[in-house]
């Protein structure tokens, strides 16, 4: 019993990692109906940028996370600009055009960076305890702060102006046109932010995941399995996918051997596809 | 503009302008060989030869390596390609070369087969893997159908590393032992190796082309692959064609996947990963998907360039991606198109003089309704009975009763979301029957779109669906041959008089106007000679002069047909010349039916039109 509640709270902390890592993608694929196969690796580059800023540079940890933000909000836009704007409506093109970037910055990376295992120093105990459960302190914070992140961008989406326009261009991007609102500017907002989103999972989550270029294949099919999961664009169906997936997750690995437990939640997503492709909390639209 | 030009703009095309510039009047729906397919050949001819004398020439041990990987990749996009024209992409295809390896290997190894059986098994078990996948993924379309193979690629894998005890784990399995010898030919030897995968690669291809333009079967396929609606209305039930495409694609992966794995005596989880599906989807898009070297092109592409260049895994992988991206944006029909478009450029055929454009009446027509059809006219053809259509609480239709006697044609009439198109929709099975029978024939039906094609139900949609790479004839013979039926030449050049699509017998659906278009779907519907048509605004969105020669069209197609008729249209005047009877929807019921004129008195349907 004791094993099974602590696996139960690690699993909400790793679902709050997984709703964190997703949160960008299933911003771009719900209001843009884009998927974005690229979305991997841009979370890896993002995790790079922060990296060699807190190496190189020696920015502090806040500074590092605001600097890969930054920079990948900037490449976000640049390749929602030049890649999938001309392309949009044309799913084959689109997911193509992903996958050729997803290989170029991976097999860059691989070139410029190597492909071992990198973490940004973090101080403090490896551990902290709480009553007669043990947590690591990396998944402890990784996971509080995945969920403030989540938090945040729920607040922004559904209770504030701007979250209403990136709904009223989500829902009709033409029909928002002709209400004043220029659709294109949001789509090139909402990438960027979607993009720099995942480079502060990427950050925030190195102290657990570590950093290297192969990374980009665990976030992107984590990152698809809960936007399936919570249904597209829905961030409380991203947070409680994310939360459903990570509690399989860490009691796969609690009751079952190491090596077939990752097999779980990808069930878990293949039962999604089978039965309710919409997602849990998604209405059956033009995927069915 | 003149009346004739305005009443006939096709005849008023310039036939220079025609794609190839190939015979325009008078031409005939039955299929021509021109003189392009004689570049072709020879490009055909060049490429064998190359395939046959490239181990003469690339002697050295490394060269005959790279030359059995680059016709086995070959097989693989061959393979691959077969699905994705049937319009979904996998990203599981190295997956299933994977299984074919492990399963060829484990038998070889551990059950000590021979490796030809296995090498079959190892193509039935990937091609039951496809099976499965499909039934579980095949109606999911798009990035959707993709995640589902990545996901289904990853749980292949976990498994694979995890089932240490008979795939070896991680580390995979090693030391397999090549083909047996057959006679004289040992498969030590790379340079045999290459070419029994050569052979291999042209049974391959022999399957993609049974399954694209050699038969029914592929023909259907690669209608389904362009517009899947369109591909029901014309008789292809997509579920089980394209599960049927995929278990052919991934038996095809499966025994490239076996040859790989005993060629380089070994194999591991990571050679299934995702990334290696995507380098062959790379190579089957780079070529040109739509035609049968494409693949082949392709993956001789892109295995030759990274070798030549000797570059490392992740060169080739930023290599792969660079490809991609201008695959996307440069030439994404692939580069075989590119390079056949160009000799089509050369070729002399393009300034060959058009014979006249002048069309003579074509020998046959069909007869008018014969006298044995014509006794039969009081029975019913289509009815209905209490028939209702919801989306969730939407109710579209309800309680729609009415019969349609055979040979009749019926207006369907009633103001914009009445339900008219629903009701079509709801007889073809594009749109749920909640409540109520359909009758066909007396007999109750469930309809789905490709079987109530195949029972002679033919139908145009609203908005003009066409097969934007085919040209007409090309369209009109596929709409014959896709419901089942095997008309005479003489009975499709009569269709194409009929819908005055002779001079543009050889334009693809692309280029084609509005009205141009309007016909062709006209066309194609009555191409299978249905026994009962169903025209969805045929004359939506033309002039007067067009409205006026179509409907004079559609009046003759169903006096000569002798079919059921039933007709929605907005431009009341035409409705009342040409129906015997109306049935007037609104909100989804029935309001009125009749003949016109008492239609036309019928307070309910003046309130309908003019409001209250």
């Amino acid at each position: 019993m004791h094993l099974f509640v602590q696996q139960v709270i690690n699993g909400v902390l790793l679902g709050g990692m997984f709703a964190l890592m997703s949160i960008g993608l299933s911003l771009v694929f719900g209001i843009m109906k884009t998927a974005n196969f690229a979305y991997g690796a841009l979370y890896m580059l993002g995790g790079y940028v922060a990296y060699w800023s807190s190496v190189l540079l020696h920015a502090p940890y806040p500074v590092a996370v605001l600097a890969a933000f930054v920079v990948m909000f900037g490449a976000g836009i640049l390749i929602e600009v030049a890649g999938f704007e001309p392309l949009r409506g044309n799913e084959d093109a689109t997911l193509i055009f992903g996958l050729g970037l997803a290989l170029v910055l991976r097999g860059g990376a691989i070139l410029a960076w190597g492909s071992q295992s990198r973490f940004i120093a973090t101080g403090g105990p490896g551990s902290v305890e709480i009553g007669s459960f043990i947590f690591p302190t990396a998944r402890l914070w990784a996971g509080i702060a995945s969920f403030a992140i989540v938090g945040a961008i729920y607040v922004l989406v559904s209770r504030t102006r701007w979250g209403r326009v990136m709904r009223a261009v989500a829902d009709n991007a033409r029909r928002a046109s002709l209400l004043g609102i220029n659709a294109r500017v949001v789509y090139w907002l909402v990438f960027g932010l979607g993009t720099g989103l995942s480079a502060v999972a990427c950050v925030f989550l190195i102290p657990v995941f570590s950093l290297s270029p192969t990374v980009d294949e665990s976030a992107l099919y984590i990152g698809f399995a809960v936007v399936i999961l919570g249904g597209l664009g829905n961030i409380v169906g991203c947070a409680v996918a994310g939360m459903i997936l990570g509690i399989v997750t860490t009691l796969a690995y609690g009751y079952t051997v190491s090596t077939i437990a990752p097999v779980f939640p990808l069930l878990v997503l293949v039962l999604t596809l089978v039965f309710r492709p919409q997602g849990l909390f998604g209405t059956r639209g033009r995927l069915a | 503009m003149t009346q004739r030009a305005d009443a006939n703009p096709a005849l008023s095309r310039p036939a220079a302008l025609l794609p190839g510039g190939a015979v325009a009047g008078g031409a005939r729906v039955a299929p021509r060989s021109g003189a392009v397919s004689v570049l072709r050949g020879g490009g055909w001819v060049l490429m064998a030869a190359a395939a046959l004398a490239a181990p003469r020439v690339l002697t050295s041990q490394y060269d005959l390596n790279v030359l059995v990987t680059l016709a086995i990749n070959a097989i693989q996009a061959t393979g691959l390609a077969i699905v994705v024209r049937a319009g979904r992409l996998s990203l599981a295809q190295a997956t299933f070369g994977g299984i074919g390896g492990y399963v060829s290997g484990i038998l070889v190894m551990q059950y000590d087969v021979n490796y030809w059986p296995a090498l079959l098994v190892a193509g039935i078990v990937a091609a039951s893997f496809g099976i499965l996948l499909g039934l579980t993924s095949l109606k999911l379309q798009g990035f959707y159908f993709a995640i589902a193979t990545f996901t289904f690629s990853q749980i292949a894998i976990i498994i694979l590393s995890a089932w240490r005890s008979v795939t070896g784990g991680l580390s995979g399995m090693f030391g397999l032992p090549v083909p047996p010898a057959i006679g004289p030919f040992d498969f030590d030897d790379p340079i045999v190796y290459y070419y029994f995968a050569v052979l291999v690669l042209i049974g391959a291809m022999g399957i993609a082309w049974l399954c694209s333009s050699g038969t029914r079967f592929g023909r259907g396929l690669t209608v389904l692959g362009e517009d899947e609606v369109l591909a029901g209305a014309m008789g292809v039930p997509a579920i089980p064609y394209r599960l049927a495409a995929f278990a052919i694609s991934s038996f095809v992966g499966g025994i490239a996947g076996s040859l790989g794995t005993h060629f380089i005596q070994g194999i591991s989880p990571t050679d299934i990963a995702p990334s290696v599906s995507v380098f062959i989807v790379v190579m089957v898009m780079a070529g040109g998907v739509q035609m049968l070297l494409g693949p082949v092109i392709g993956a001789a592409i892109l295995t030759a360039v990274p070798e030549l260049l000797r570059v490392s895994a992740q060169w080739s992988m930023v290599l792969y991606g660079v490809f991609l991206l201008a695959y996307v944006f440069f030439f994404r029909r692939g580069l075989l198109p590119l390079l056949d478009s160009g000799m089509l450029r050369l070729s002399p055929a393009r300034w060959a003089p058009s014979p006249g454009a002048a069309a003579e009446r074509p020998a046959f027509a069909p007869v008018p309704a014969a006298p044995a059809q014509a006794a039969r006219a009081s029975d019913v053809a289509l009815a209905f009975e209490d028939v209702a259509c919801a989306f969730g609480d939407t109710r579209v239709l309800q309680g729609v009763s009415f019969q349609v006697r055979r040979g009749e044609l019926r207006g369907i009439i009633g103001p914009n979301g009445a339900g008219k198109t629903t009701l079509f929709n709801v007889i073809t099975g594009n749109a749920p029957l909640t409540a109520g029978r359909v009758l066909l024939d007396g007999h109750a039906i469930r309809p789905s779109p490709a079987r109530m094609a195949q029972r002679g139900v033919a139908r145009t949609f609203q908005h003009p669906r066409v097969l934007t790479t085919r040209t007409v004839a090309e369209s009109i013979r596929l709409g014959a041959e896709l419901v089942g039926s095997r008309p005479a030449a003489d009975y499709l050049d009569w269709v194409a008089e009929m819908t005055a699509l002779r001079p543009l017998l050889d334009v693809p659906g692309s280029l084609l106007s509005h009205f141009e278009r309007r016909r062709l779907t006209v066309a194609m519907a009555i191409a299978g000679r249905p026994r009962i048509l169903l025209l969805d605004e045929p004359l939506a969105g033309l002039d007067d002069s067009e409205t006026h020669l179509l409907k004079d069209r559609v009046q003759d197609i169903h006096r000569r047909l002798g079919c059921t008729l039933l007709l929605i249209e907005h431009k009341l005047g035409v409705v009342m010349q040409l129906c015997s009877r109306l049935t007037v929807l609104d909100y989804g019921h029935v309001i009125a039916e009749g003949d016109p004129e008492t239609v036309a008195r019928d307070d309910a349907v003046i309130q309908a039109y003019l409001g209250s």
